[in-house]
């Protein structure tokens, strides 16, 4: 399938209609606007469109937002995802900014934002002292006298418990000029207050540094003992947190503003992304000029609709010149699109390439199925994700992406179901009267890689093979399509009968091994073709030879399909075993069977589930694409309305 | 019980046990390195996710291989089976392949997912490549985990 390329357009308006066009393109969405180009100069310095008027207002709403969000009430996921984002006409949208008082609001806010943080700084305060002082609670000596008298001073802290009889031991000495008491200890430090006669105050302090002392200060603005002030302390805790609620009550009842204000927020946005794209315009006195890419699909409708704004504005379109890189877009079939996904996750397809998803959507089915399959998986996956489309409310790209979980939920209803494995083994394990589904799952079934792994293996190793000459041939026929036959046939047309004669070979033809041979002979002749003299040719055709263990590589590389496959059935199995023990035992047996058989299968599910995804997508990149994609293309990005909190209705 | 289902049961826990062990290694390396990314850009998380999840397939194979040697055997449903010392000594040969290369893959893997996240960090568009790279790494667990299939496979009891 081609892309759809883009085409550069030139469009010419007066002053008069200009700001009517701008708004027209970004509400329509199809024209990417680019940079003017530099050969103009610079834009008319006596004329300035750019408004920055909404940017202050814009910063007051998202002020406002920010401050509400941690009170809003919490809402769920999934609520969220099945209502949607509330719909909101262009009319509701341009009056939103006119019926609200924003500016009341903001300074209500930063008020209340300073009360609250003066509150919280307040308490945090309050704590650390608290803290502190409750280490000393039963202190008997009030916080007003911890200082100096005339003749004493006094020390109240702690030391390490490790350090405390060393330092027992050298305070001895003065034991007539001081006096020590011990008034708590916990595992680390012990607590005391030490009085001490002045003159002996330096000496006694410097024993207190050796042995890291670490003073508490006493409390400011308290008084009365160490229980006295922490009682005082609760109480003023106490306050503030009341105060704390009165002013989060008072934020609640701004929340009643909330979608108001999320609707503004929105609205501003979208004229601030409108004055921005000026920046990138060129004008003079009377004339604007907007430049940007276009779709060829989208060039009749962009004509029309300028039109019938006004009929003197001028609109170009041309191809783009020598060297610029046209953005491309993707464009397949309804089957195909959600494999889209898959592709730009690797890279853009190029503006010279076709975009491979057609044959990624079909690969990446049926490997994705065979990577998870079990049939009772994949029930799960393609209802829970058919729900998911049907009921969320959500943006297109993710309704792709559940769309092609969907899909390869599918996809491993089919391949559980003809491996015969439905949340692993469950239906062999079924008590008696249920054999009826056994002789069903076993007629469906048509192999049982349990039992006998190979022809599993076999078959994911035949899936590669089809995909790698799948591989080989786009790149074939690209080749010709762009005149360059010579290295179809030499780069693909050699390996495509060199390895078709290798596979002959192994399938027993009789002829075969002289097929192989011619097929060599080839390669060794093709492959050095780019290099000068005659040796580097030969040289370097056989040793493109070695390639072969390249394919052979990614060949086995399949084998993962397999492997994953494999892994989700014997994982449910083991699930089910443990079940089966679990339940055995009385009462609460079947209780604890059940929530091991539901939460063993999700979890098996999950981490499958992501398995089956990403090798999937590995084998399209690596073993798939290598072998003709180039990728790097441009994604094509409109300048079209973007918003966060509300959807705009259709008119 | 016998010694060759002793040795049975040595190469299912091998399998296990040192697959599982690389894929823990490696997970938590990428995981140290997610969180540093996430701590910068919070919204990164299904993609980091993704990649730090990576590693994590070696315990799986390493999980299927012992369990596979478990069902051969008959330990898990089934009537256990007479088991030789050489045919219990093959069963530990065959769990070698995943053991060994599981452990060393993951750790590895875990490195490249590491470095690959620090890549989407940079340059969030390029999630593909970034998936590509330790998918690389894994290649030789698949390979291993198919040696260790087959190897099973070819012991009749």
């Amino acid at each position: 399938m081609p892309v759809i390329l883009s085409k550069r357009v030139n469009i010419f308006c007066h002053k008069n209609v200009f700001s009517q066009v701008l708004d027209r393109l970004h509400e329509i969405g199809i024209v990417q606007i680019t940079r003017y180009t530099e050969d103009l100069g610079e834009p008319d310095h006596t004329v300035n469109p750019i408004s920055k008027k909404q940017d202050i207002i814009l910063q007051q709403v998202k002020y406002i937002l920010d401050f509400m969000s941690p009170f809003a009430p919490k809402e769920g996921m999934l609520k969220k995802m099945m209502e949607g984002l509330p719909e909101v006409s262009k009319e509701e949208l341009v009056k939103s900014l006119e019926s609200l008082d924003y500016e009341k609001i903001y300074n209500d806010v930063r008020d209340l934002n300073d009360r609250l943080n003066g509150i919280r700084n307040k308490r945090e305060e309050i704590e650390i002292i608290y803290k502190e002082l409750s280490l000393f609670e039963n202190l008997p000596i009030p916080c007003e006298e911890w200082g100096p008298t005339e003749k004493t001073n006094i020390f109240i802290g702690s030391i390490p418990k490790l350090k405390w009889p060393t330092f027992e031991e050298e305070v001895k000495k003065f034991s007539d000029e001081i006096h020590l008491e011990v008034i708590g200890e916990d595992p680390r430090d012990v607590r005391f207050y030490l009085l001490v006669l002045k003159e002996k105050e330096q000496e006694v302090l410097s024993i207190l540094r050796r042995n890291s002392f670490s003073q508490i200060k006493p409390p400011p603005n308290y008084t009365g003992t160490v229980s006295d002030v922490l009682s005082q302390l609760e109480k003023t805790k106490k306050i503030l947190i009341e105060e704390e609620a009165k002013i989060v009550e008072e934020v609640k009842e701004l929340l009643k503003y909330k979608d108001k204000l999320e609707v503004v927020y929105d609205y501003l946005s979208i004229l601030k992304d409108r004055e921005n794209v000026k920046k990138e315009l060129y004008w003079t006195k009377n004339v604007f000029l907007i430049e940007g890419w276009v779709l060829e699909s989208n060039v009749d409708k962009l004509k029309k609709e300028l039109k019938s704004l006004d009929s003197k504005i001028e609109l170009f379109v041309f191809d783009p010149p020598e060297g610029e890189v046209p953005p491309v877009e993707l464009n397949n079939k309804r089957y195909a699109k959600p494999f889209e996904i898959i592709t730009k996750l690797y890279s853009y397809p190029n503006h010279r390439e076709p975009d491979p998803t057609p044959f990624v959507a079909w690969f990446f089915f049926v490997f994705f199925g065979m990577c998870l399959t079990d049939a009772g998986y994949g029930i799960v996956m393609a209802l829970l994700f058919w729900w998911a489309i049907k009921r969320f409310k959500v943006g297109d790209q993710a309704k792709l992406f559940f769309k092609l979980l969907m899909l390869g939920g599918i996809s491993t209803i089919f391949a559980g179901a003809l491996t015969g494995s439905w949340f692993g083994n469950s239906i062999d394990i079924l008590p008696q009267g249920f054999g009826f589904l056994k002789t069903i799952k076993d007629f469906i079934m048509i192999t049982d890689p349990m039992k006998n792994p190979i022809p599993m293996l076999g078959f994911s190793l035949l899936l590669g093979l089809i995909q790698i000459f799948t591989g080989l041939f786009i790149e074939f026929f690209s080749n010709i399509k762009a005149g360059k036959a010579k290295d179809a046939w030499m780069d693909q047309g050699s390996w495509i009968f060199f390895l078709a004669s290798i596979l002959l070979l192994i399938a027993g033809l009789p002829f075969g091994k002289y097929l192989v041979m011619f097929g060599a002979l080839i390669i060794v002749l093709t492959q050095g073709r780019h290099n000068k003299n005659i040796i580097a040719k030969i040289g370097g055709g056989i040793l493109s030879l070695y390639d072969v263990v390249g394919y052979l590589g990614d060949t086995l590389s399949y084998s993962r399909l397999f492997a994953l496959g494999l892994t989700t059935a014997a994982i449910a199995m083991i699930v089910n075993t443990i079940m089966t023990l679990v339940s055995g035992a009385p009462v609460i047996g079947f209780i604890i069977g059940a929530v091991i058989f539901v939460g063993g299968h999700i979890f098996n599910l999950l981490i499958n589930a992501l398995g089956a995804f990403i090798h999937s997508a590995r084998l399209q990149y690596v073993e798939f694409f290598t072998k003709f994609y180039e990728g790097g293309g441009i994604p094509f990005m409109p300048f079209k309305i973007k918003t966060q909190y509300v959807k705009i209705k259709n008119p | 019980m016998s010694l060759g289902i002793a040795l049975a049961l040595l190469g299912a826990a091998f399998a296990i046990g040192f697959a599982g062990a690389g894929s823990a290694w490696g997970i938590g390396i990428a995981g140290a390195v997610g969180a540093g990314v996430l701590s910068e850009d919070p919204n990164k998380f299904g993609q980091v996710l993704l990649l730090q999840a990576l590693p994590g397939t070696q315990g799986i194979y390493g999980l299927l291989v012992g369990f596979w040697v478990l069902m051969k055997i008959g330990f898990l449903g089934g009537t256990p089976v007479e088991v030789s010392t050489m045919q219990g000594l093959a069963v530990f040969f065959a769990s070698l392949p995943i053991g060994i290369v599981g452990f060393i893959s993951a750790i590895y893997q875990g490195k490249t997912a590491a470095g690959s996240i620090a890549l989407i960090a940079q340059r969030p568009g390029e999630t593909g490549k970034a998936i590509v790279l330790p998918a690389m790494v894994e290649t030789y667990a698949v390979l291993a985990l198919l040696a260790s299939i087959l190897l099973l496979n070819g012991i009749k009891f």
